[in-house]
Order: structure tokens, then sequence, then C-alpha cells
């Protein structure tokens, strides 16, 4: 009998049990994991150790951490069923776990292509991902990569600093559309090309086979086929369960779900959020919920207050030499501004909605990005005027409004 | 080998040799140093691996422009010499290094 069950040992996870063993040391915890590694980092598999010389991980928390009488960490274990009624949690190995609260951190999985040979293109999710990809990418001299978003470009930008012939292929007009202003993904795309990087926009596979890649725009011959094209949220214990699921496991400003002893955090939850509900892929979310969520668990616990998770949301990707960063909710601006002390690789694009500030992306620098943060977080609306009244300089406006 | 020394906000002392290019970031969560959280896997995104050098002999590279609009906006109360230590890897240039986690 654990007084919490955890499913999933990636970033939301691991900050929920470290969160509830902050405030409440007594709580008995067990994680669930699929994965035989200690939980580790994300970000860097794609920014980072894919390319390294000597890959590694780092490690979320040390080994000691989970080998506490509190804290029981179960890898290679594989959750089968979740059931309500009697509140215990049935794994593949036969053993069940009881549980007082259950939270759900099952992260997301890999979409993968559906054309003919699809299974060819190699995807980057967690590290067995690296270990099999690794020796396929230093042996290979050219290099495609399908997909324009985050893990795309990161990839294709570090294959290209490894010396590859890469192939970007894109079938949006830029690289990162959906992530940032026009703008901005414009200049990261000419950018990367003015680097060496062969980026094909506009561009539909058609089929994939050991050869290359055939596409509309005729086929690429390379020696390895990476795709990075999005994933799809892990709700298939929570449909089981009978939670409302709804691109997500749909909780409330609290983190619960519609079972009050279950909660979901981090990739897999859609929260409310700007008056939509919202799924968010980024480490900023899958930490802070994670520490509202453990926060509300023991408030529950000793009938205390609960509190609302709320954030700013914000996000990065290192490619190459870029230092992209986002901050806010860009999904439903209306309008881009970019500010004039933008230049060569430097960029700061304003996102607007009706004449109001609801996201900042920012490309090379970071002290716009740190200070759209802040700004955002206020409870005062910023509009465009605010910003010219402080000659564009988002740092000058944070520090005479707080 | 470069001795790095951690004093936690509880005076306790953690000492570890590193070897060249380890980060104190990862040095100090491979040794449980309480007070370093890393949030961001060392991105220089967060600031929650805030230390203060507290003593070297040998060299340490200045911030880079990204740690120092960080230390300057995101952390409450910044000392002469506060770092991200995320930011600050070993090199054959650095005997000892001992750090303070504020």
């Amino acid at each position: 009998m654990s007084d919490v069950v955890i499913i999933g040992a990636g970033h939301a996870g691991v900050a929920a049990a470290t969160e509830l063993h902050r405030l409440d040391d007594q709580l008995t915890i067990t994680i669930v994991s699929n994965e035989s590694w200690l939980p580790y980092h994300r970000p860097p598999l794609s920014k980072k150790t894919l390319f390294d010389a000597q890959p590694g991980m780092d490690l979320l928390q040390t080994e000691l951490f989970y080998n506490t009488k509190e804290i029981n960490l179960l890898r290679s274990q594989s959750v089968i069923n979740i059931d309500r009624q009697h509140q215990l949690v049935e794994l593949a190995s036969g053993q069940n776990l009881t549980y007082s609260q259950l939270i759900i951190a099952t992260g997301s999985c890999l979409q993968r292509i559906t054309v003919q040979g699809g299974e060819l293109a190699m995807g980057v999710y967690n590290y067995d991902d690296i270990l099999a990809l690794r020796p396929k990418l230093q042996a290979a001299k050219r290099v495609v990569v399908i997909g324009g978003g985050f893990i795309g470009c990161e990839v294709a930008a570090g294959a290209l600093k490894m010396g590859k012939h890469v192939d970007l292929l894109i079938t949006g007009p830029r690289a990162l559309r959906k992530a940032v202003a026009p703008a901005m993904g414009e200049l990261v795309t000419q950018l990367h090309k003015a680097n060496g990087m062969k980026i094909h926009t506009g561009c539909h596979v058609n089929h994939v086979d050991n050869a290359g890649v055939d596409t509309n725009q005729g086929t690429f011959t390379t020696d390895l086929v990476i795709a990075g094209i999005g994933v799809k949220p892990n709700t298939k214990l929570a449909e089981a369960a009978d939670l409302e699921v709804d691109n997500g496991i749909v909780v409330d400003q609290f983190g619960q779900t519609t079972d009050p002893n279950i909660y979901a955090a981090g990739d897999v939850a859609s929260f409310p959020l700007a008056g939509r509900m919202q799924r968010l892929e980024s480490i900023q979310n899958a930490t802070d919920q994670s520490q509202v969520i453990a926060a509300n668990i023991c408030a529950h616990r000793h009938r205390t207050d609960v509190k609302a998770y709320s954030p700013t949301p914000w996000f990065w990707s290192d490619q190459g030499d870029l230092k992209i960063q986002m901050a806010g909710l860009s999904a439903l601006s209306t309008e881009q501004k970019t500010l004039s002390t933008s230049h060569g690789n430097r960029m700061t694009a304003l996102h607007l909605k009706s004449g109001l500030l609801t996201a900042v992306d920012t490309l090379n620098m970071p002290g716009n990005h740190i200070a759209a943060r802040k700004l955002l977080a206020m409870p005062v609306d910023i509009t465009w005027e605010m910003v010219q009244d402080s000659d564009e300089d988002l740092k000058q406006l944070y520090k005479r409004l707080r | 080998m470069t001795q790095v020394i951690f004093i936690q906000a509880d005076g306790k002392h953690i000492d570890v040799s590193a070897d060249q290019g380890e980060h104190l970031m990862k040095l100090a969560l491979d040794n449980g140093v309480i007070g370093i959280t890393g949030f961001c896997g060392g991105s220089c995104m967060c600031a929650t691996c805030h230390i203060v050098v507290e003593e070297i002999t040998g060299e340490l590279a200045a911030a880079g422009e990204m740690e120092t609009e960080i230390l300057d906006m995101e952390v409450d109360e910044v000392f002469t010499n506060s770092r991200l230590c995320c930011q600050i890897s070993v090199s054959t240039a650095m005997d000892t290094i001992t750090v303070r986690i504020p």
C-alpha cells in the first residue's frame, strides 16, 4: 500500500515525487516506470546527447533518492489497468499497487509517419532511441530529417554540425510554423540554410525505402531517415478507466481528473488555461503542474487549502548556435510585431491579441525572454503602446512596472 | 582532476573530484547536493542551480549573456560572485573551486 502511486517517471512523475517528499517526508510513494534507466532529463537528448562523443544521461535524481523507505521506483514495469473502484493499479508482472491518490504522468509517444516504409524512419523520444540512433548517425554521410518542428530542427542542426549532409523536409512554408511568429520561423529557416542545411519546404513524403525518401519534390537519397513529426498523449489507461479524455486526460485547475483520487500531470494532461483547454508539451509544464498537484494532494490529506495551476508557459529549443525561447501562449494571437532591436541572428517577436501581449518569441535575445516571462506573469495587461514607451526594451518595461 | 567543494545552505560540505569538462550542476545532482534542482537540465533557462563562488584556485571563465540575464532577472538575491553552476565546467586551469548554495 502506497499513499501515492505515480505512473510514469519522466519530468512530471519525478517532479511530483520530489515535491511530495519535500512537503511530507512520511508519505509513501511508488513510481512505476516502463524504462530500465533511472529517470533522466529529456531535453538534452535531441539537443546534445545524440551528437556527443561520449553519450551519457543527466539524472533527475540520484539513485539514493529512490532507495529510501518512503520512495520506491519500479523500473521496467508496465501498468495494464487502473481499478478505480478498489483504488489499485495492476502491473503486467501481476503485482497490484493500492493507492490513496494516483498521479497519471504517462507522457506522450511519437507520432509515426504513416506512408509506406514509414517504419524505417527513426524517432527521438527516449534514451533507448538515442542508443539505437547514435551509431547509425555516426556512420551516415547523408541524413534526411522529416519534420520542421523543434525536434526535427534540433536533430537536423546537430547532424549538420557533425558534418553530415542534411536534408530537412517540411510540409509547411517554413520551419517552426506552429511554434513561433512567421518572421522568426522565416529567419530560422534562412539561418539554417546559410549554415549549409538543405531545407525543402512544401515537401510531402510519398514513401520511404532503404535507398531514400520519395517526395513530391523528387527522391532524396540518404543513409539515415529521422522523423520528428510530433507526439500524442498516452491516454489509453485513462480511457480504459473511464476518465474523461479529450486530446489528453481532462483535469481541472487543481490537476484533478473526473475521479477526485486521480490526478494527471505533464504532456498527458489537458487543463484550463486562458479560457480554453490546453495541453502543453514542455518541461516547465511537467514540473510546475506536478508541483501544484503534489501540494494539492498534501492539502487534501491535511485538510488545508488547495491551489490552482495558472502558469506562464515557457519553452526553449537549441538548434546549433540558435537559442529559441518562447514565453506565453501564442496560439490565440491575432497579430505579431517584431521589435526594432532585432538584427542579424537576433530577433524578438511579440504576439498580440486585441492589442494585448500574449506571448513573446526570442532568438538569441535571452534578456527579452526572461523579461517576457516576468511581464506575462504580472497581473496587468501589457499593450504595444507600453512596449513602445519603454523604447521597445522589455527589461526596462518590467523594471518600470514591478 | 579538480577538487570541487559544495557548501550546502545547512553548512554541510560535499567534496567531489571532477574530470575536465564536467559541469558543476551535473556533479551537484549526481552527488545529491541539496538546493540544486537543475530544472532545465543545464540549458540556462531557469535559475535553480544558483551558487556563489567562494574560492577558486586557477581560472574560471566569465558568465555569458544568457547567464548574466537570468541572474539579473530571476535570482532574488544576487551576490558578487553569483553564478549558475550549469554554466561552469571544470577545466585543467582550475585546481580547486568552492561554491556555496545560498
